[in-house]
């Protein structure tokens, strides 16, 4: 379980950074302006 | 009973395969439109007054891709572990930010599946949170199995069953 759960942070870990990333770049590219 | 436990595997495993499918496939529709249209996804998520204001954009900015990449990692079960507990993380968030607003008394488009800020009939408070609930529900099953078996077969639990029932089979 341990093992399970360390690996199940570094992978959301992961996944958290491709977030981060993509949704960064996509707003970048797009120049979407946002209302808030 | 060897072959009930086998059959019971396999159900199981069909059970977790099915809230896989059905998780993922929910998550990458929720994000679609979030991601076609984030200006309406940050007044949605105005609208519930729980993050400060600076907080909004990004999380604007970000959800909708987070919500992507779990959907597809749950569907093709790519980066598993990480992805049913961001996935159990998000959809807890999500039931209590709706908890917070119903007893607060605000009634608003929740911002789920779809970015429109026009409360209907069918967006009531109550049938968002049952539908949140349920979704919750699925998502702990599939974390407590996902996260559990593996302990219960590291602890010798198998190979307890197997001896306890060769004892079984001996007496008989």
């Amino acid at each position: 379980m341990k093992d399970r759960l360390r690996r199940a942070l570094w992978e959301s870990g992961l996944i958290l950074a491709f977030a981060v990333v993509v949704g960064i770049i996509a707003n970048i590219i797009r120049s979407v302006p946002l209302p808030l | 009973m060897r072959k009930f436990m086998k059959h019971r595997n396999q159900r199981e495993e069909l059970y977790r395969r099915g809230i896989d499918i059905l998780l993922g496939a929910l998550f990458l529709y929720a994000s679609i439109h979030k991601i076609i249209d984030p200006e309406s996804f940050a007044v949605a998520i105005y609208n519930y007054r729980i993050l400060p204001f600076g907080l909004i954009n990004i999380a604007a900015v970000i959800l909708p891709w987070l919500e992507l990449a779990i959907g597809l990692c749950l569907f093709f079960r790519v980066w598993y572990f990480g992805a049913v507990l961001l996935a159990d993380l998000l959809l807890s968030v999500f039931f209590l930010a709706l908890l917070i607003s119903s007893i607060r008394g605000i009634d608003i488009q929740c911002g789920c599946f779809s970015t429109s800020n026009e409360v209907t009939l069918a967006g009531s408070m109550l049938w968002y949170l049952i539908r949140d609930g349920l979704l919750l529900f699925l998502g702990i099953y599939l974390f407590i199995k996902t996260f559990a078996a593996f302990s219960h077969v590291k602890k010798g639990g198998i190979k307890a069953e197997k001896s306890r029932q060769e004892s079984i089979n001996g007496h008989s």
